[in-house]
């Protein structure tokens, strides 16, 4: 049986877990590299580690929500992300829904 | 130093890279390259990066083989996924079921053929072969049901199994609700099938498999041979038995069908009334054909039978005036039985449908 501090850390990473890709979504309008948005992300206050980040921008590139260019003049090669058209629709859409889970549960939870 | 931090990092970069798969693997290999640069920067400040410093960025990046999981993980890659999970662990349960019970007749059978072996190592042999069979059907299961699962790569999985992304789909609800219409019926408390007879039909079906294939002659007359022992008189005539193979297997696949079709429908209904016709009247044809074989039995059944046991001859003649008239009567039987399975899960069917 899992006690008490495990449970509570399971159910909050549940929490972040659906939370990570809208915050990264937010972070895209402009372009972005992959580190620079770690750093952003956790001077934000929602620390994402990179073992994280990078593969989840690779699969949102894959499903058509970013885009990547690697831009190779500076010193390191790095590769920028930024939103698609598709990801502005999809990142407006998950605010909306966001915002509407926030009133709803701040109201269930008031007391 | 510095050469040798660098082939650290190297190493983990090509870790990471063996287990990617190769269309984007130079892609991600320099990512993380610039990635571990980035990191050690901003560790590091202004000086020189330690061998501590790398090793302590590797160790954050964690496992190459996780991080590379993580770049290859689509949503629901399962090895056996939930859509498919449960009907998963039920066909564990029957085969597994029949599985134990086929080989623990086998050697109940076995120990009375063979007293000269200690009852412990029959123990033994039990456990052993238990073990083995089980592992060998969970091996089979598995694999078979990992195909249903990868079915987007595999045409027998498309037949048979819904994927995990039209489950994801229909949980999120955003197929309208088409899975509504799919959903089975709460059947009437009559027009319930009972599972246990289905379960036990299957377990006896691969039981009777079992033996027919692996061990023929242990359908047999069991005789004291006076030593101790037991003498196995075939009922069969074996090289008949053989020929025979075929049709048998048939036979009990139709049987097999038709008990898995009850067990899935759980109801009455007249498309299973069909299905059962369609397996039960080949079987039937097929059980005809098998039984008016000539030489099926074995010949010499009464006497051997009068040869160990000589105090049984007269006995034997009314045996065998019986054995004459066999076939017509197991005919009849089994027309009986199956016209009567038939007729019923016809009735039912329409009754309830």
């Amino acid at each position: 049986m899992p006690n008490e501090k495990e449970i509570v850390e399971g159910l909050v990473s549940e929490l972040r877990r659906g939370t990570v890709v809208l915050s990264v979504l937010s972070q895209l309008g402009d372009k972005e590299y992959g580190y620079s948005l770690v750093q952003l992300l956790a001077q934000k206050g929602m620390a994402v580690e990179a073992n994280t980040l990078y593969p989840l921008l690779r699969r949102l590139e894959g499903q058509g929500l970013l885009r990547s260019e690697w831009d190779t003049d500076e010193a390191k090669p790095r590769k920028y992300y930024s939103r698609t058209p598709l990801g502005d629709s999809v990142y407006a859409a998950l605010k909306k829904e966001w915002k509407t889970a926030v009133d709803s549960v701040a109201g269930l939870t008031k007391e | 130093m510095e050469n040798k931090a660098n082939d650290r990092i190297e190493r983990y970069i090509y870790q990471v890279g063996r287990y990617l798969p190769k269309k984007n693997r130079a892609d991600i290999e320099q990512e993380i390259r610039t990635l571990i640069g980035d990191m050690l920067e901003e560790r590091c400040g202004g000086r020189e990066a330690q061998q501590k410093d790398i090793d302590i960025v590797l160790i954050e990046l964690g496992d190459p083989r996780t991080l590379a999981a993580k770049y290859t993980e689509k949503g629901g890659r399962y090895l056996i996924g939930p859509a498919i999970y449960p009907r998963y662990i039920f066909v564990l349960k029957i085969v597994g079921l029949c599985v134990a019970g086929g080989v623990t007749i086998a050697m109940i059978v076995q120990s009375f053929i063979n007293t000269e072996v200690p009852p412990l190592s029959h123990y033994a042999n039990w456990i052993g072969t238990l073990l083995s069979a089980l592992m060998g059907m969970f091996t089979w299961i598995t694999l078979l049901f990992a195909l249903i699962e990868n079915r987007e790569n595999s045409r027998i999985g498309q037949a048979l199994g819904k994927g995990y992304d039209e489950v994801e789909r229909e949980l999120a609800g955003d197929t309208g609700g088409a899975f509504l219409d799919s959903l089975p019926e709460v059947p009437q408390k009559k027009a319930e099938i009972s599972r246990s007879d289905a379960i036990f039909g299957i377990c006896f079906s691969a039981v009777f498999l079992v033996l027919f294939v692996v061990a023929p002659q242990w359908m047999a007359v069991y005789l004291p041979d006076g030593a101790g022992g037991v003498t196995l008189i075939p009922l069969f005539n074996l090289d008949t038995l053989r020929s025979l193979v075929l049709p048998v297997l048939l036979c009990v696949a139709l049987g097999m069908v038709r008990d898995v079709a009850r067990l899935s429908a759980g109801q009455h209904s007249l498309r299973l009334a069909l299905v059962t016709i369609a397996c039960d009247l080949p079987a039937l044809f097929l059980v005809i054909y098998i039984v008016t074989r000539k030489d099926l039995f074995n010949a010499d059944l009464m006497s051997q039978i009068t040869h160990h046991l000589p105090e049984a001859a007269g006995a034997m003649e009314t045996v065998g005036t019986v054995l004459g008239i066999l076939a017509p009567i197991l005919i009849a039987l089994f027309v009986f039985s199956f016209v009567l399975d038939m007729a019923t899960s016809l009735y039912k069917g329409i009754k309830y449908n």
